[in-house]
């Protein structure tokens, strides 16, 4: 009799357990990452979408700058140990993780190693001639969270075709990434 | 177009009147549901601003008054709605492809776009009796009311360079008036008779066509170069096949009715 009331327990905990919480779940999952390095890459952007040029050589109406990031959690990186969800995460099919970037990008700067014109001298800053370019989206100004890319369009041509370009992100927290692509040479 | 429709309205009510001195015959009443309306396509020469879908929803509510083996008159409203994506997604692409002159690539952050037309209409008609059917037909005149809703983003980067530009299709202020036509039939069957009020059920088909000369304001952002807007102007016509059920209301003989016999025709022979 005690072991079939036990058995009839078990038997319902264990429905109340799969089969009430399959499926359901307390909230989504926020996982904050933070960016640990970037990478500058030359990219050619005379197709539909800009891609990592095979050669040095690039129409300069077609340069895109690509700097790409070497993506972390925050927390794993930050403490050493993993964000603890509560729930049901091993059985729950229906939550789905957020990714949030831990720290925002507050300013970029483009620079080049060579001359670029003759008002743009090897060293000083070309952002006004540099357009965020991720999406299609033209009014796109912020960096998509979802993306470890940001592309930025050229629209100047320089007057010297040999131009070495140097990428600083700067993030919320005071942090600096920075990276310079190999050289190119923009027709 | 609208004062042009009031007076072919005061116009028929006129001839109303006229024929009115003869006497009533009986009156009916349509309220139009289940309606479906097909867009058979535009006339040549227009710019596909005001485009419905395929195929829409109609309504259409008429009042009548006929003499056997006459023509009698009729005044009815119309209603028809329908959305449209594909298609015009299609005409401005194909716009913008024969103003760049390079090849380009596109993606298109369309919403949707819905349009409807209301027709306020005035004509003939006459009823032909089919076994225990009813065979009416007839044409009539006035004027459309054309509204569209939506926008439609075609974002554009040519091949060979950085350049993008967004050019915006702003639906919301298509707002026009135009003239419109029909031609229709329908058959009725009596359902029930109460005294002189009989309900009838009835199958109706249209052909309709109506004019086009509403306006969209188009906008366009290219990258490094001054945003501007511009209205676009259409122009051609519709045709439209429709179809629908309804239910008439038939005041029968209204003429011998006491309320009209004691106060028009006090001295009149009944038939």
């Amino acid at each position: 009799m005690k072991h079939r009331f036990l058995l009839k327990v078990t038997l319902l905990s264990t429905i109340l357990f799969f089969g009430g919480c399959s499926g359901c779940c307390d909230g989504n999952n926020e996982m904050f990452i933070e960016a640990s390095d970037v990478h500058a890459l030359n990219l050619n952007n005379a197709g539909e979408i800009p891609v990592v040029s095979s050669t040095n050589v690039i129409p300069a109406e077609a340069y895109v700058l690509g700097a790409y990031f070497d993506l972390q959690d925050y927390y794993v990186a930050r403490n050493g140990f993993e964000q603890f969800h509560f729930g049901q995460r091993a059985f729950a099919t229906s939550c789905w993780e957020e990714y949030r970037m831990a720290h925002d990008i507050v300013r970029w700067d483009i620079r080049s190693l060579y001359d670029f014109d003759a008002d743009h001298p090897a060293g000083t800053f070309l952002n006004e001639y540099f357009v965020v370019y991720n999406s299609l989206n033209v009014n796109s100004s912020v960096w998509d969270f979802q993306s470890d890319t940001v592309q930025f369009a050229l629209f100047a041509i320089p007057d010297s075709s040999q131009q070495q370009f140097v990428l600083d992100i700067y993030f919320d927290n005071d942090s600096l990434l920075s990276d310079t692509t190999e050289v190119v040479w923009l027709n | 177009m609208k004062w042009g429709a009031v007076f072919l309205l005061c116009l028929s009510m006129n001839r109303a009147e006229a024929q009115y001195e003869s006497g009533w015959a009986e009156v009916e009443i349509d309220a139009g549901f289940l309606g479906l309306s097909t867009n058979l396509g535009q006339t040549a020469g227009s710019d596909a601003l005001y485009e419905p879908g395929a195929f829409g929803t109609l309504v259409n509510f008429q009042l009548s008054r006929m003499k056997a083996d006459k023509w009698g008159l009729w005044l009815g409203i119309v209603g028809s709605s329908s959305s449209n994506l594909a298609s015009l997604e299609d005409h401005w692409l194909s716009e913008i492809d024969a103003i760049h002159p390079n090849a380009f690539i596109s993606t298109s952050n369309t919403n949707s776009a819905s349009f409807s037309r209301t027709h306020f209409m005035a004509g003939v008609l006459k009823r032909k009796e089919l076994g225990a059917l009813h065979l009416n037909y007839g044409a009539g005149f006035g004027a459309a009311h054309l509204t569209g809703i939506g926008n439609i983003e075609i974002q554009s980067k040519d091949l060979g360079s950085n350049a993008r530009t967004v050019y915006n299709y702003d639906y919301g202020a298509y707002d026009a008036w135009s003239w419109s036509a029909n031609l229709y039939a329908d058959l009725d069957i009596k359902l029930y008779r109460s005294g002189k009020l009989q309900w009838m059920a009835f199958f109706r088909s249209s052909l309709m066509m109506h004019g086009q000369s509403g306006e969209v304001k188009a906008s366009v952002e290219p990258v490094f170069a001054p945003n501007s807007s511009e209205l676009i102007r259409d122009q051609g016509a519709s045709m439209h096949f429709d179809m629908n059920f309804g239910v008439r209301l038939r005041l029968v003989r209204i003429d011998r009715w006491h309320i009209f016999r004691n106060k028009m025709y006090e001295d009149a022979p009944l038939n």
